[in-house]
């Protein structure tokens, strides 16, 4: 009698307990979304109620004074971009480690595993000084390369424990048959490395998207910015203007949330294989 | 001819063929390797090599720039501000990596006993994790704001005083700064954690669980050593990020400021080389950042390799 109260006990509190950690992450969220439709006075007066009266117009300033289109064809940009090809030097790049043998393949590997524990902010000088000696300063290839460089080291080597269990005799009998280097890769490397590869296409796609470190730097231009730097000026031009900068963090929210509804199951796998487990 | 024929007859011509298939993988290993190769080395190797050496100069980002030696360490290591912001990342190490591995730990361990709704839960937690830094600095921004819900809420509880600017001191700064951390990412951790859970083998758990223990035994006894290695992972994952995951968060909800209260290593290396324009001595405190970074992956390999 006595345990089972206590038991019971224990589980209120843990419940709380989570269920507070869940309105802690959860609330904001919909803070966001009804401030977003107040005005500043009716902000300011009912903060935490439902709006007195649901306006538009703190989206249709946003719209007015930003172009949204232009900004959300940016972001894709070099979000795709970015993805598609760091998919696609990083998938030959362990093949290459993992299926071919010549000299000097292990110092390659090394190397990339050094590059793995870089703090990449600490690189910022340097990597802005060689884009305008490449005259690649305020064009959208500048953030492209510095996002697949940057994540290369990463997804290489999750793709490299993968390749390395893909057994030898596949290969070897695609050899036999007469395929080539170039259509073992096609043929069987990426086809086997799929679910992989689908796991670091939204990782990547998730951290190109909300990069703002490197796009500030290089995309200096306006009509180059992407839809995170846009909302790094609407925080700076309109901190104070609440329920506007909601309705624009609302906006760049939608992407990201699409992304986490549609693939929840491959990113949290993802997450947990990035463990290094 | 059948497949093992086959197969005997390209092992038997080993003699070309063997040399060629050795080429051939020579030639395709380099070509496969060399496109993330060429990218790692421009835009990752080259800069570091860069940092060395503008590191000794006191290139202002103009055409001329002139060999000064340790100079800019000197100067560095003379500049009270150097300490200030030293200090701050050791503030935001000492509070956030406890707080960042205990925390989602402590909720792993809950959900792993699979208690009702935890899928619900699990779900919702990691949420944050796929919102943009700004995004969550501005909602952290705008919560703890002087007229936020915050301070709007202590006031209603009458503890006006309690209610003041939480961003405009870094006693109070930081701390948020690592909540904020905390909030964005102990989804992604839990998820971590309940992996490596999945792989203690659950006989373990019965038997304990035959033996009376009850929940904070199983936990601390079974369960923690059990993923004990992903626990370490997650420590030096923390560290390196308490040195270098922190620009974004002090761009959007302080600006460093006030004064260097709140600016952190990779900020202050940004002020001084993009706004100061002192590029030699900005280059100096990236070496000194990667350096650190370097030390601690370092030691954690070192103890990671005794423990084995």
């Amino acid at each position: 009698m006595f345990r089972k109260k206590k038991l019971t006990v224990s589980k209120v509190i843990v419940y709380l307990f989570l269920i507070g950690t869940a309105i802690s992450t959860i609330y904001p969220v919909i803070f966001m979304i009804l401030s977003s439709f107040k005005d500043k006075i009716d902000y300011m007066k009912n903060m935490f109620g439902f709006p007195t009266v649901w306006r538009l117009n703190n989206y249709k300033a946003i719209f007015n004074s930003f172009d949204i289109r232009q900004m959300m064809f940016n972001s894709f940009y070099v979000t795709i971009a970015g993805v598609v090809i760091s998919l696609i030097v990083t998938s030959m790049a362990a093949f290459s480690l993992t299926k071919l043998k010549y000299k000097g393949r292990n110092g390659i590997f090394s190397l990339f595993m050094f590059v793995l524990m870089v703090p990449g902010q600490a690189l910022m000088m340097p990597i802005y000084v060689i884009m305008s000696k490449l005259g690649l300063v305020n064009t959208r290839l500048s953030v492209i390369l510095v996002y697949v460089a940057t994540s290369i080291a990463f997804s290489t080597y999750l793709l490299y424990q993968n390749c390395r269990d893909i057994p030898d005799e596949i290969m070897e009998a695609a050899r036999i048959d007469g395929a080539s280097y170039p259509g073992v890769y096609i043929r069987i490397i990426v086809p086997m490395l799929r679910p992989t590869m689908a796991t670091l296409a939204i990782l990547n796609f998730l951290s190109y998207w909300n990069e703002i470190v490197y796009s500030r730097l290089l995309l200096q231009k306006t009509q180059l910015h992407t839809m995170t730097l846009g909302l790094l000026t609407l925080n700076g031009k309109y901190g104070t203007n609440m329920p506007l900068l909601m309705s624009g963090l609302i906006i760049n929210l939608i992407p990201a949330l699409m992304i986490f509804m549609i693939f929840n199951k491959y990113l949290s796998k993802g997450i947990a294989m990035g463990s290094g487990k | 001819m059948t497949a093992i024929a086959k197969k005997e007859e390209w092992r038997n011509t080993a003699g070309q063929k063997g040399r060629d298939e050795k080429s051939a993988q020579r030639i395709w290993g380099y070509a496969f390797v060399a496109p993330a190769l060429i990218i790692l080395c421009i835009f990752m190797l080259l800069p570091i090599l860069q940092i060395f050496y503008y590191s000794l100069t006191d290139w202002n980002g103009g055409l001329q720039s002139n060999f000064i030696g340790m100079k800019n360490y000197v100067d560095i290591f003379k500049n009270p501000d150097f300490y200030t912001v030293l200090k701050n990342n050791l503030v935001i190490l000492l509070l956030g990596v406890p707080v960042w591995t205990i925390f989602p730990l402590l909720i792993a361990m809950i959900i792993y006993e699979e208690i009702k709704g935890y899928k619900f839960f699990k779900t919702v937690y990691f949420f944050p994790s796929v919102l943009s830094i700004v995004i969550v600095g501005t909602l952290f921004k705008t919560f703890f704001g002087y007229v936020g819900p915050v301070n709007m809420m202590l006031r209603s509880m009458g503890l006006d005083n309690l209610a003041i600017e939480w961003l405009a001191e870094g006693r109070t700064s930081l701390p948020i700064i690592v909540l904020a951390v905390n909030w964005a990412g102990f989804g992604s951790a839990v998820l971590i954690y309940l992996a490596a859970m999945s792989a203690i083998d659950p006989s373990i758990h019965e038997a304990a669980a035959l033996d009376g223990a009850n929940w904070w035994q199983k936990s601390f006894y079974v369960t923690l050593p059990g993923i004990k290695n992903v626990v370490q992972f997650t420590i030096v994952l923390n560290v390196i990020h308490a040195f270098s995951q922190m620009f974004s968060y002090v761009l959007v909800m302080t600006n460093g400021g006030p004064g260097y209260e709140s600016t952190v290593l990779e900020y202050f290396i940004y002020l001084k080389g993009f706004r100061a324009g002192d590029m030699g001595y900005a280059s100096a405190l990236s070496v000194i950042l990667f350096v650190l970074v370097c030390v601690i992956n370092l030691l954690q390999s070192l103890i990671g390799k005794k423990e084995d």
